[in-house]
């Protein structure tokens, strides 16, 4: 697995799962990821890195899993340690925050997630965002178009775009790193699915607008993913 | 009557740059143009191989290597018919267009017909020259 770029994991540091940390255990309890995170982690990661996973039984993955977690913990609290990320510690925070995302829909339903979930973790996600971003001399247009470029110059997206009709946004992103992920059978199965590229423009929109904004849609295609976005009062 | 072909050959040409056009829309996700550039075009296509291409062929007597080339451009074009025939019937009968498994069959099937759509109206356009210029 290689290394990437220190602007590169800024944006990891960005889109971590540290937000859906935070708020999963404020709606699930503090012992959701032992006993709701993990066991969807295992699944999600045999699905997703088969390779790393052959031969290994669910014990050794949850041990593994869990070291993985309080590790990656430890490196967010202290962002100098993420030097070391490699994609593959992106594919495992990846399957994390496919482990949030399910037990989420499982446990709360899609309304919840849609109504109040997303909007909090914009609100956290802005915390985040790099100062250009919450500048109030530039406008949206500017900002999308710095992250979409930011997105395609790091080699995130090999295409990155996004439109405005109104107060709707729609951001679109095709050929992403992460498309490997829609054709495996974990993420065929889910009924919901956000792009974590959308829901970071979705943190972008609400704190340029300091209002809530929220996410309508989430289209996937094989490689890359549509969102659309929607301030409301 | 060459007049005509001219007229037919110009609107193939802007069927062709409608449908580049909207391959383009189509990688950029901007699903508003590549949806109404590539139905539009479909649609100029029917009616252009009703018109044209179609009595044109059950009427043609030439001979040699142009009659090879046209044979070429019919194997071809027809194999471009098909497969935007099933992408067409699949995604009109759909009411949700993002369907993940329906999109990974239908992506390489749309990608194959771009190439054989460009190489039947390169072969099409080789028979016009040496047919009519």
């Amino acid at each position: 697995m290689g290394t990437i770029s220190q602007d590169a994991k800024s944006a990891i540091y960005l889109a971590r799962a540290r937000a859906r940390e935070a708020k999963g255990e404020e709606l699930i309890g503090t012992d959701a990821i032992t006993e709701q995170i993990i066991p969807r982690m295992v699944y999600y990661v045999r699905n997703f890195l088969p390779q790393i996973m052959e031969g290994k039984d669910d014990s050794e993955i949850v041990s593994q899993l869990t070291d993985f977690l309080k590790d990656m913990k430890m490196r967010m609290d202290s962002p100098s340690l993420l030097d070391e990320i490699t994609i593959g510690d992106i594919w495992e925070v990846r399957a994390a925050i496919f482990g949030y995302e399910n037990v989420f829909l499982e446990v709360l339903g899609v309304d919840v997630i849609e109504n109040y979930v997303f909007p909090r973790i914009a609100e956290i996600l802005t915390l985040y965002l790099p100062g250009s971003f919450k500048s109030e001399s530039m406008s949206l247009k500017e900002k999308l178009s710095e992250f979409a470029e930011y997105l395609k110059s790091h080699n995130f997206v090999r295409n990155a775009n996004y439109s405005m009709k109104g107060t709707g946004v729609e951001f679109r992103a095709n050929y992403c790193q992460f498309s490997a992920i829609h054709g495996s059978k974990a993420y065929l199965d889910g009924k919901t699915r956000f792009c974590p590229w959308g829901m970071i423009a979705n943190s972008i929109a609400a704190a340029h607008f300091k209002q809530t904004s929220q996410i309508v849609n989430c289209d996937f295609t094989s490689k890359g993913s549509i969102t659309k976005l929607e301030m409301v009062d | 009557m060459a007049g005509m072909e001219a007229v037919y050959m110009g609107v193939q040409i802007v069927l062709l740059v409608g449908l580049i056009f909207g391959s383009i829309y189509g990688r950029r996700l901007q699903m508003y143009w590549h949806h109404r550039l590539i139905y539009t075009v479909m649609l100029g296509e029917l009616i252009v191989f009703l018109l044209w291409m179609g009595p044109g062929v059950l009427y043609y007597s030439g001979q040699g290597l142009i009659t090879t080339i046209l044979a070429l451009h019919i194997t071809v074009g027809s194999l471009s018919a098909i497969s935007t025939a099933v992408l067409a019937y699949t995604f009109l009968k759909r009411r949700n267009r993002y369907d993940l498994p329906t999109l990974r069959w239908t992506r390489p099937l749309m990608i194959f017909t771009l190439f054989v759509w460009i190489l039947a109206f390169t072969l099409g356009t080789i028979f016009y020259v040496q047919t009519y210029l």
